[in-house]
């Protein structure tokens, strides 16, 4: 039977870490003569879905280099090879599909 | 988000729409909520050239704007003001919750997504304390740190939170032990806990205790140890699985995206036979003292009741129900009947011998595994060599690597009707975690 009595009981939730903010990338100023590396993180058909941006680069952004880029394990691994070669030949990146 | 934040490269992430509460959760507690995202329908696997291209000249079914337009501007919109304003702050989870009513707190915890949405014990003070009694673990000893998926922030526990939710999930003290013993386990990197918390695949923890403290606590190994009516097994199981959302942030439909789920998601907790085991102990075979007693935690995709003898054992292992088991290596258990351990060891079979001619008996036909949904889904190269080879060479895949991927766990009735019971496995890496239970001294 409920009753009116307060109870005093313990919260069963984990702590979270503190929330530090992170600066972005500034943005560039336009993609025209750009190159925009395409990174498959292989969730599955992610490459199906990134030769279809690809190509529609190729349609309406001609000037647009596009390279498509598979991260070089699972997509629950960070890459810092591919990061690096991101950063030292590209100007910026789309990745594709993650969850 | 690695590649913008530290490499400084302006990036985009297209997202499918159903995950955008993760997706947001994920980058506003990673210190980045205006990281560029752009969301198309889900699903993408499976779908055709032409038909993700429909995605791509199609709106973003989150902000109703055209996806590549969204994709252009993410990449070259500056950042205003209020998305470069520093935003840094502490989020802390209070050890009392503030006292109110039972009906009151029941409420709380219900509406908070703090339990499996069934009734729960209120975790007071003093039954808190009564559980932290049968643990040599101080109540402010980290026990862990848990997060739902790679890219999420680690949430720290201590001893005491997971007392909270045995609690919670109604273990008597005595239990304890057990429940710490399961959560060591699932955080083994082994074990891939975020894997199983995030899938759309149905997979849970199975626990199995071996040695003696399974029967001195209760836990259940003969009629219908799989449930219902087993306290002992229901509540660790269950304990578990609240930690796991609790702790580990694993919530239906925001961190965990299993399609279908499985009545074992709310507790797949058994003993292993001690009274007429024709074999030593499981915890002995796996190099313990018969003295020990053992949590052993595998990952279960689902659980298949298998009635006969090794050929239909066998005939299930060999069906469609392992191609995930197949794809990562998976190891997989048995559960078996008493009546057909004993029958098979008179035959003079020891366990080992058992796991051989299970391995031998369970193929699936590579013709099945070719025509397989998974088979066109995923990439060629991501089965694994042993499997591709088998299929090529002998026209069928064993239901795992070898046969030590087999654990065999005696269990159930002694009924001359042997039921068993076959778990497939899902995930990588091939998973069987053992921690030792400590029970207090006295």
């Amino acid at each position: 039977m409920a009753t009116s009595d307060k109870v005093t009981v313990l919260n069963p939730m984990g702590y979270p870490p503190k929330v530090t903010h992170k600066s972005l990338a500034p943005r560039l100023d336009t993609l025209d003569g750009k190159t925009v590396y395409l990174v498959d993180c292989r969730f599955d058909d992610a490459d199906v879905f990134l030769k279809q941006v690809q190509a529609w680069f190729a349609e309406h952004m001609p000037s647009v280099k596009t390279i498509i880029k598979p991260i070089s394990n699972v997509y629950t691994k960070d890459d810092p090879a591919t990061w690096a070669e991101i950063k030292a030949n590209g100007d910026a990146a789309i990745i594709g599909v993650g969850h | 988000m690695t590649i913008d934040h530290q490499y400084g490269v302006p990036t985009v992430a297209f997202h499918t729409h159903t995950f955008v509460r993760v997706v947001r959760s994920v980058v506003e507690v990673s210190g980045m909520p205006h990281m560029r995202q752009v969301f198309v329908p889900m699903p993408v696997m499976g779908k055709t050239p032409r038909e993700l291209r429909g995605y791509i000249d199609g709106n973003d079914p989150i902000s109703g704007r055209p996806v590549m337009q969204e994709v252009i501007e993410g990449l070259t919109r500056p950042f205003d003001e209020k998305e470069l304003k520093e935003v840094t702050f502490e989020r802390s989870t209070p050890r009392l919750v503030e006292p109110d009513t039972e009906e009151n707190l029941h409420r709380l915890f219900h509406e908070n997504l703090w339990t499996d949405q069934l009734p729960i014990i209120l975790p007071t003070e003093e039954r808190v304390a009564e559980m932290l009694a049968h643990t040599s673990h101080k109540p402010d000893e980290v026990v862990g740190r848990m997060r739902a998926t790679h890219f999420r922030e680690y949430w720290e526990y201590t001893v005491e939170k997971v007392a909270v939710n045995a609690v919670m999930a109604g273990c008597e003290p005595a239990h304890f032990p057990v429940v710490v013993a399961a959560v060591q386990a699932i955080l083994d990197p082994a074990f891939n806990l975020r894997g199983v918390q995030t899938t759309d695949e149905n997979v849970t923890p199975l626990l199995v205790v071996g040695g003696p403290a399974a029967a001195r606590l209760g836990i259940n190994a003969g009629w219908g140890a799989l449930g219902p009516g087993w306290a002992a097994n229901a509540a660790i199981g269950r304990a578990v699985r609240l930690v796991m959302n609790n702790l580990g942030g694993g919530w239906p439909g925001a961190v965990s995206f299993a399609g279908l789920g499985q009545p074992a998601r709310y507790s797949l907790c058994l003993a292993e036979r001690e009274d007429g085991l024709p074999w030593p102990p499981l915890p002995v075979e796996l190099g313990y003292r018969p003295e020990q007693s053992v949590l052993i935690a595998l990952r279960a995709e689902t659980v298949i009741n298998v009635t006969g003898g090794l050929d239909e054992l066998g005939s299930v292992m060999g069906s469609a129900a392992s191609l995930f088991g197949i794809l990562h290596s998976g190891r997989v258990a048995v559960i078996l009947s008493p009546f057909t351990a004993r029958r098979l060891a008179a035959a003079g079979k020891s366990r080992a011998d058992v796991r051989r001619e299970l391995f031998a008996r369970g193929r699936l036909p590579a013709e099945v595994w070719r025509r397989s949904w998974l088979h066109g889904t995923v990439r060629a190269s991501d089965w694994p060599e042993w499997a591709r080879t088998a299929a090529e060479r002998e026209d069928a895949i064993p239901a795992v690597r070898e046969p030590d991927d087999i654990t065999l766990v005696v269990a159930g009735a002694d009924l001359p009707i042997p039921q068993h019971a076959y778990c497939p496995s899902w995930g990588h890496p091939p998973c069987r975690v053992t921690r030792e239970i400590v029970l207090p001294a006295s």
